[in-house]
């Protein structure tokens, strides 16, 4: 599964998370599965919602797993598929939801696509709809890291299919010739929309382009949070401690269609439920179960209070007033920074 | 040429040296500073406009990068969202079609959009190479001047090219600068201490009251050596150095075009949804009526610049279009 330069073995054995971190893990999977199922449920009953929303039911354990392998001063920019790491990372959801509703309070105050949007205040880095882009800035966060001796890492995210950006070519190399401090995570969930991306690619596996660049790089099963947690923490510390980025491919499977608005057609339906049997809440819930860390009774409270949380959070986002419009635009979406000259 | 008030500490550099100079300071001043680009390092630059530094400054803040534009302009805008001051440099203005992407779906969005900002400078040659046939010749500061959030520069004397680095170094915004290749070598005073240049203020580079053109980078020079042509047949022209192409200054186009009531706008780059067009719109659909005849544009001719010097001679601005136009204006 490893590619030349490998990932250490450690990964495989990884550092073990107590049993706070697992519940914790599970509630965030639990809160991803619920929050982005309701979405689609909204979406598909034909409410008025902005934008194109990518779900990332099925493959909740990659965002689960890397967060959870950061510190919370680290910094991570979602792929387009991101929701996770929005959830991971504490964004109120009446901001998420209020961004859904085009309400006052919407993340980026509904100037940037919510999917899209960055949190400074939770190390969230924005990315934009152009594949690839996010990585490049987010080595350019990682190169200033490095300048300015934070200590901190960055986590850049992206699809199968912006791994066939000139993005990803000129991201990755420019990391690994600085050996910066980042972690590259391909969320693989096989299709760039309709297109295989075993049809426009001849390597098996995305990682082994990691060789391409003198960097470490692995692919792993991106549906086992603790497979994702560990070989992630040790990409951390490695970058950590100066040796550099590490490209992670997390195999997956989306269970809907690339958008809320994708009629998700070209996909064989026999893959589609083979996936869902394949359900990465399914498979720690059943682990923890196994491990008695967690009990059924305890899991249906964890369901029960996930979407309590959710549907307040959609009722106040409703509650809350239209983003205004009104008076001078320029005023309102000032383009430049002010300070100038200093 | 006007402008440069003599000190002190006046010294004569050329556009290049005042260019090291500006980044050599600022480096000096602030650790925010950081450089990156082809070649930028070890050879100082392709026109060696940051020669010493990387020995004055160190590898950490010199960084020599593989060929990449995009990763240029994104790991610049990353490392401005993070608090750096960083400088990226391109080869040519043809290279910043690889970084527009960043540029214009980045970091021009950031402050408008985020709560982040985007603080860094892309600089690099422009324009055309007199003499020295082959591709790399385009102007294409307009593609950028159309986009809210961007600032572009582009100047014409080594004074201001020193002022305005300097500017766009500490400014907070994403800055486009523009230098144009038969400048490299122009010398002309620069004041000694700090030199700072407002970004968003023409100049005017002579006073004149028959007729206005309004010009930037290297065809201010051609534009003064057309006021010295037509003085000799009793026209008075004015030449206005725009400067700044984002913002640009609307109110000395104005202020000037009300003295001379005629305007001729010469600028490398094609004329047509370009930099002259936005200045005879800035003027006809100013509060008064301005012009007493038409205004004329000259700008590269509209069609592509060929490799060989002698026929791109007859595309790109030159003397005879810049006199063709002074005399339908006067008529």
């Amino acid at each position: 599964m490893q590619s030349s330069q490998t990932a250490s073995k450690a990964a495989a054995a990884g550092p073990v998370p107590g049993n706070e971190m697992l519940l914790r893990m599970m509630e965030q999977l639990v809160l991803t599965r619920e929050f982005e199922s309701k979405c689609e449920g909204m979406w598909m009953a034909g409410e008025h919602l902005v934008g194109e929303y990518h779900l990332s039911l099925g493959q909740e354990a990659i965002a689960v797993g890397a967060c959870a392998a950061l510190e919370p001063s680290d910094l991570i920019c979602p792929s387009i598929r991101g929701m996770g790491v929005y959830l991971c990372r504490g964004t109120p959801l009446i901001d998420l939801m209020a961004a859904f509703f085009d309400r006052e309070g919407a993340v980026c105050q509904g100037r940037w696509a919510h999917w899209h949007s960055p949190v400074p205040e939770l190390g969230i880095l924005p990315q934009t709809g152009m594949l690839g882009s996010g990585l490049v800035t987010s080595v350019g966060v990682a190169l200033a890291q490095h300048y300015l001796a934070t200590g901190k890492v960055v986590v850049a995210m992206l699809g199968d299919g912006a791994t066939n950006t000139g993005y990803f070519h000129e991201g990755m190399n420019f990391a690994a010739f600085r050996q910066l401090p980042i972690i590259v995570i391909i969320e693989n969930n096989r299709y760039a929309v309709s297109t295989p991306i075993a049809s426009v690619v001849r390597v098996k596996e995305l990682s082994s382009r990691a060789a391409g660049y003198g960097v470490p790089g692995i692919t792993i099963d991106g549906n086992d949070v603790l497979r994702v947690y560990a070989t992630v923490r040790e990409a951390v510390e490695r970058a950590r401690r100066g040796d550099g980025p590490t490209l992670i491919e997390c195999m997956t499977y989306r269970f809907s269609g690339s958008t809320v608005k994708d009629p998700d057609q070209l996909r064989p339906a026999g893959e589609k439920e083979a996936a869902r049997k394949n359900c990465p809440v399914a498979r720690f819930r059943a682990l923890l179960m196994e491990k008695g860390v967690l009990g059924a009774q305890e899991y249906e409270e964890m369901v029960v209070a996930a979407r309590a949380r959710i549907d307040a959070a959609e009722q106040q986002a409703k509650a809350l007033p239209p983003l205004a419009t009104g008076g001078d635009p320029l005023a309102k979406f000032p383009p430049y920074a002010e300070g100038g000259a200093a | 040429m006007s402008a440069v008030p003599k000190t002190a500490g006046t010294r004569t550099l050329t556009f290049r040296e005042a260019l090291n100079e500006a980044l050599r300071e600022e480096m000096a001043r602030d650790s925010r500073v950081i450089l990156m680009g082809e070649d930028v390092g070890r050879k100082g630059g392709i026109a060696g406009v940051t020669s010493g530094l990387l020995e004055q400054f160190g590898p950490l803040r010199v960084i020599d990068t593989p060929i990449s534009e995009m990763a240029i302009a994104g790991a610049c805008c990353g490392a401005a969202m993070s608090g750096l001051r960083p400088v990226g440099e391109f080869y040519y203005c043809d290279m910043l079609m690889f970084m527009a992407d960043n540029v214009v779906t980045s970091a021009a969005r950031l402050h408008f959009a985020t709560g982040y900002r985007a603080p860094y400078v892309l600089r690099g040659r422009d324009g055309s190479k007199p003499g020295d046939g082959g591709p790399h010749q385009d102007s294409l500061a307009a593609w950028f001047a159309h986009v809210p959030g961007l600032k572009v520069i582009m100047p014409s004397t080594p004074a201001d090219a020193k002022g305005l680095l300097v500017s766009a170094i500490r400014d907070d915004n994403p800055v486009i600068f523009l230098e144009q290749i038969p400048l490299y070598s122009v010398k002309g005073d620069v004041p000694g201490g700090e030199c700072v240049v407002p970004i968003g203020k023409a100049e005017v580079k002579a006073v004149g009251t028959d007729v206005t053109v309004a010009c930037v980078g290297r065809c201010v020079h051609d534009a003064l050596q057309a006021r010295t042509r037509w003085a000799d047949k009793g026209v008075s022209v004015e030449v206005l150095d725009l400067r700044t192409l984002r913002p640009l200054d609307v109110e000395a186009i104005r202020a000037s075009v009300a003295r001379t009531g005629r305007l001729v706008t010469v600028h490398e780059g094609w004329a047509s949804y370009g930099i002259g067009a936005e200045v005879v719109a800035c003027v006809a659909d100013g509060p008064q009526l301005l012009l007493k005849a038409p205004a004329r544009r000259v700008g590269t001719l509209e069609t592509h610049i060929p490799a060989s010097p002698r026929l791109a001679a007859e595309v790109l601005p030159n003397a005879k279009r810049i006199d063709e136009a002074v005399a339908a204006v006067m008529g």
